[in-house]
């Protein structure tokens, strides 16, 4: 590992300041499962390394007014753990559980995950589907998007090198909302998603799909609502049929590659095949709860 | 006792293992210690038009940069085969290769080493690395076998035509065609066995210093045979006596092979070590290994099999192209060979017609990989056995009872001459058709096929050939009456630490506690072969028996001696000797330390109690089992769920069953690897390597293994005086055909008959397609 200097601010102005000052030659350094890698391999070392992990308002998993706040320092494992995501969104204890290893689990953060931006994130699809917002806080004071916003490009937000990720937000009327989540990937754990799906529906009078998002990873540059299907599907009877058919609807609406993990071909029917799957999941999960 | 033969002890050397106790390679910092990079061909195929090493020289904290051509300036040698075949007697001469340390006017394969950057810190190596210019003038380039043998092919060796460097055929061509033509039923099969490498936990790494006041240099190194290093670093590289180096291996964290021979980063810490007269430490990242560890299998075949009508074979055919890649190196040829020898595996087959070549490619060298040949003769046999059944309509089962060689043929001569000692095929066949509940398969299936998937079941009958060459082990007793185990053999993760001691505690009566174990280091072991090949337990479990008879002769003496009888009058048992017909008795221990009396001692007794053993395994033993898999398919996607999976094993008398049973569970999920997910993929054009991390090249992990039902049909081999078998490598072998059989019983109703390795979900939902296209 080459020298740099390190900072540990402990407040998200601090943040904001150090970066200020220092970038574009600082990087955050959160649960650091991808930048101490790059540290000790590559030869691209920062020069000053800012530490968020001291930084209270990044911490913490809790409802307020407006939603569930989850801090962009939570790990996977504290997402796991939380008794209240547990209940209410069980689909992120999925996502999350699919992230790495144990380790990976243990020092890698919801907010890293993000950050990172690489299409086939485990953490995206879910939130993607909750509509969650994120906090973001630079110099000019917080500002809050919606995550589908925050995905620029492949490893690309729309985070200004002065600016940081403070937190993810649930909706308060989506805690609780039937999601599902699956991942698609050569084997059980630490494996690449050829695809990832999360769908995402409120149960409306009549037993129609109401509020119906459909999210999909690993199948363009950046994970990505597939609209139409959720279009297609809001007000429509919930049936097997009318899954099936946004299953079809969603291929039309990604841009997968062929190259030697997959080709278009086969994700396109992963897709189909995954978000008729998570949307059936989570219809499951509301009769288990009625 | 419970620190018997036989008994489920645990693993010694485990505690320390488990609590970062150990010493491997990269643990091992010498004071002074430097560090060296490699810089790698980033090209599969050229010429070395020139190199810059002027940037990087001045380079901050660059101690040492050298280069192939200051290799052939210091007159430094390179790494060829152990044996190609015309050495032992095949009169067919191959084109034998050199495999230089660092490359000289060409690079023949991605990550061939290139240069070497010596600096004070890793880092700064790292980035001198960068710096060295090298400028190649790219040769098209080939990657598979299949293209390599082709007229117009880019030619890896001008000197061998077709890129072919020797062919090989065994059996009677003759007799064979005659049978094909007089057959009821030929089966055919075309099989490509996957490129795979090794990953073993630890990686490869070396460490060398040389020390001014003796000149002798050190080379810590992460291997499966440090005298083997020796030899070879001594003999072919610095052409010197062997004793101005010495190598260590501490703990080493898995080799399956690859850590069998030598590397070219062997010979540079050492080279370099004496040039800066400082410690030299090489490390890899995990890419590096992908990239330049010897890599295993890679045969393409086409193989046939003639039936008479009630399903008794005929004859067996075949004709392989087996990739060896740039080089032959070091045992490049076990493999290539021992496909061949095996051929005909457990089946009375009256006549045999195998062939293969050995094709250079541009990629790295093949070298044996858990199994070495064997997987290749044993999974076309039983993928041969299965396409007949179904084609024929007789049970899988059925056929291969009508067709194993049977218990009360042993010994049984093959057409390769191989002579297999002992064996109750149909037995053991039975024995795991039992343990696998074959008879409730159905209702398994039903109920997998309500929840959208398909089930299949496969069943493989393998056997290896294990055990190679002689070794030497050591038994010292010193004078407070506790004795060491000098090995020759080499354990990498197999614990020997454990399966010694427990075996000398057995025969001579002495408390494990008090039984140390040494291997690994050329300075206190006098000699020795290292493990590979599933030999330990055969040669050096043998030798040891022998050293065991010698204390125990030799003890006699001394026992006598003590107790004024003749020797002719003392017995040993139970660890006592005692005069016979009297209550006169003295332990061993006792006798140890009459051994080292300061006086009193016979001259002919001589001082110390030691024994020396010697076997050569001059016939391999003969492990197989019977290996039953049961997979889910997901209908959707084609993903793969092995549920299922039980093994019936022959190793003979078995040591230790818990390190037996966890030789055949590593051996099986590595052979699930190679059915399931590994594969090493290069581009075709660049042979640049796509598969070059983890996120790429993927391996089992626990979770996609079921929990095994192992068993074990202890058939004693003749061969050697313990009755052992090889354990080490017949999970691998059996386990291959026996999923990829199932993953094919699973598909059959959807019109499949063939799948490529590994079945990955995406090859089976493109078979199905496949399928539903031609119907």
């Amino acid at each position: 590992m080459r020298a740099f200097d390190y900072i540990a601010p402990d407040s998200t102005e601090s943040v904001v300041a150090a970066l200020a000052a220092h970038s574009p030659n600082a990087r955050l350094l959160g649960g650091g499962t991808d930048l101490i890698v790059d540290l000790k391999h590559t030869s691209n070392t920062p020069k000053v390394l800012v530490d968020v992990s001291q930084v209270e308002d990044f911490h913490g998993i809790e409802m307020t007014d407006r939603g569930l706040r989850i801090g962009s320092m939570v790990t996977h494992t504290e997402i796991m753990k939380s008794e209240i995501i547990q209940k209410e969104l069980p689909a992120m204890v999925d996502a999350a559980h699919t992230v790495g290893a144990v380790q990976t689990r243990n020092l890698g953060t919801l907010g890293g995950n993000l950050v990172t931006c690489v299409p086939s994130m485990d953490s995206g699809p879910t939130l993607l589907a909750l509509d969650a917002l994120v906090t973001i806080a630079g110099p000019k004071g917080s500002r809050q998007i919606t995550l589908e916003e925050f995905f620029v490009g492949p490893r690309k937000t729309c985070l200004e090198p002065d600016e940081v990720l403070v937190d993810i937000i649930i909706p308060k009327e989506n805690v609780g909302k039937p999601t599902h989540f699956l991942k698609f990937g050569l084997r059980k754990g630490q494996a690449l998603a050829l695809v990832n799906a999360a769908a995402s529906f409120h149960v409306g009078d009549g037993n129609i799909f109401s509020a119906p998002r459909i999210a999909l990873g690993a199948v363009a540059p950046v994970v990505m609502r597939a609209t139409k299907a959720e279009d297609f599907l809001a007000g429509k009877e919930i049936t097997e049929a009318n899954m099936a058919e946004a299953g079809e609807i969603a291929v039309t609406e990604i841009k997968p590659i062929t190259d030697f993990r997959a080709s278009k071909e086969y994700r396109r029917e992963l897709v189909a095949v995954f978000t008729r799957r998570c949307l059936a999941g989570a219809y499951a999960l509301h009769q288990s709860r009625a | 006792m419970q620190h018997g033969i036989g008994q489920p002890v645990t693993r010694t050397e485990d505690p320390r293992l488990l609590t970062g106790r150990g010493i491997y390679v990269d643990d091992i910092t010498l004071p002074n210690q430097a560090y060296a990079v490699i810089v790698y061909s980033t090209i599969a195929h050229g010429i070395i038009k020139s190199i810059d090493t002027e940037a990087a020289s001045a380079a901050p904290g660059v101690l040492l940069i050298l280069t192939g051509e200051d290799a052939k300036a210091d007159g430094l040698g390179g790494f060829g085969p152990a044996f190609m075949p015309e050495d032992v007697g095949i009169p067919v001469p191959g084109h034998r290769t050199s495999r230089p340390i660092l490359a000289q006017g060409k690079v023949r394969h991605l990550g061939e080493r290139v240069a070497l950057v010596v600096a004070e810190t890793a880092h700064q190596a790292m980035d001198a690395a960068e710096l060295v210019e090298v400028d190649y003038e790219t040769l098209p380039a080939v990657t598979t076998a299949v293209e390599a043998v082709k007229d117009g092919a880019p030619q890896v060796y001008d000197e061998a035509a077709n890129n072919t460097s020797f062919a090989l055929r065994m059996g009677n061509g003759e007799a064979v065609a005659a049978a094909f033509e007089s057959a009821a039923h030929t089966t055919k099969v075309s099989i490509y066995n996957n490129r795979l490498t090794a990953n073993s936990m630890e990686p490869r790494g070396s460490n060398a210093t040389y020390d001014r006041a003796s000149g002798e240099t050190t080379l810590y190194v992460s291997t499966q045979n440090p005298h083997g290093v020796r030899e070879e670093l001594s003999g072919h590289i610095f052409h010197e006596p062997e004793t101005k180096l010495r190598v260590i291996a501490r703990d080493v964290g898995g080799g399956f092979g690859m850590k069998g021979g030598v590397y070219p980063e062997e010979a540079l810490v050492v080279w370099a070590t004496r040039k800066i007269q400082r410690p030299v430490k090489w490390t890899p990242s995990r890419t590096e290994s992908l990239m330049s560890d010897d890599q295993g299998r890679d045969q393409t075949v086409e193989a046939e099999l003639a039936l008479d009508a009630d399903g008794k074979i005929l004859a067996l055919r075949w004709a392989a192209l087996n990739n060896v890649g740039a080089y032959i190196v070091g045992a490049a040829n076990v493999p290539v060979m021992f496909s061949l020898r095996l051929a005909q595996t457990v089946y009375a087959i009256p006549e045999i017609d195998v062939g293969t070549k050995a094709v250079f490619t541009n990629v790295p060298p093949t070298t044996p990989y858990r199994g070495a040949g064997r997987p290749e003769a044993v999974y076309i046999m039983e993928r041969l056995m299965d396409t007949a059944a179904h084609e024929m309509g007789i049970d899988p089962v059925e056929l291969r009872r009508k067709n194993l060689i049977a218990a009360d043929a042993m010994p049984f001569t093959t057409h390769t001459h191989y002579v297999y000692d002992s064996g109750e095929f149909d037995a053991t066949m039975s024995q795991c058709v039992a343990a696998a509940d074959w008879d409730g398969f159905e209702k398994r299936k039903a109920e997998s096929e309500a929840n959208g998937r398909w089930r299949g079941r496969g069943l493989a009958y393998y056997i290896d050939d294990t055990g190679i060459f002689n070794d030497r082990m050591e038994l010292r007793f010193d004078p407070s009456g506790s004795v060491t185990i000098v090995a020759g053999t080499f354990s990498h993760g197999q614990g020997h630490e454990t399966t010694y001691p427990q075996m000398v505690s057995d025969w001579l009566g002495v408390d494990a506690d008090n039984i140390r174990f040494i291997q690994g280091d050329t300075a206190a072991v006098s000699f020795g072969r290292g493990s590979y090949a599933s030999r330990s337990m055969i040669v050096g479990g043998s030798a040891l028996r022998y050293a065991a008879d010698e204390i125990i002769e030799k003890g006699k003496k001394f026992a006598a001696h003590v107790m004024e009888a003749s020797p002719a009058d003392i017995e040993f048992a139970d660890g006592k000797f005692v005069v016979a017909g009297t209550d006169k008795q003295m332990s061993m221990t006792e006798v140890a330390q009459w051994a080292y009396h300061p006086a009193g001692l016979p001259p002919e007794l001589g001082i110390g109690l030691e024994g020396v053993g010697g076997f050569a395994a001059t016939s391999p033993s003969f492990p197989n089992g019977c290996h039953i898999s049961e997979v889910e398919i997901d209908q959707e996607t084609g993903k793969v769920y092995l549920d299922r999976f039980v093994a019936v094993d022959d190793m003979g008398i078995v040591m230790n069953t818990l390190l037996a049973h966890g030789q055949v569970q590593g051996g099986v999920g590595q052979g699930v690897g190679q059915a399931l997910l590994e594969d090493l993929q290069y581009d075709p054009d660049s042979g640049q390597l796509l598969t070059g991390s983890f996120l790429d090249y993927c391996m089992p992990r626990a979770d996609d293994l079921p929990s095994m039902e192992i068993e074990m049909n202890e058939v004693p081999c003749t061969s050697n005086p313990i009755g052992v078998k090889g354990a080490g490598e017949g999970g691998t072998v059996g386990a291959t055909p026996a999923v990829i059989i199932a993953i094919l019983d699973a598909l059959r109703s959807e019109g499949v008959n063939d799948i490529p390795m590994p079945a990955t979900p995406e090859r089976i939902w493109q078979a199905l397609a496949d399928a539903k296209k031609a119907a």
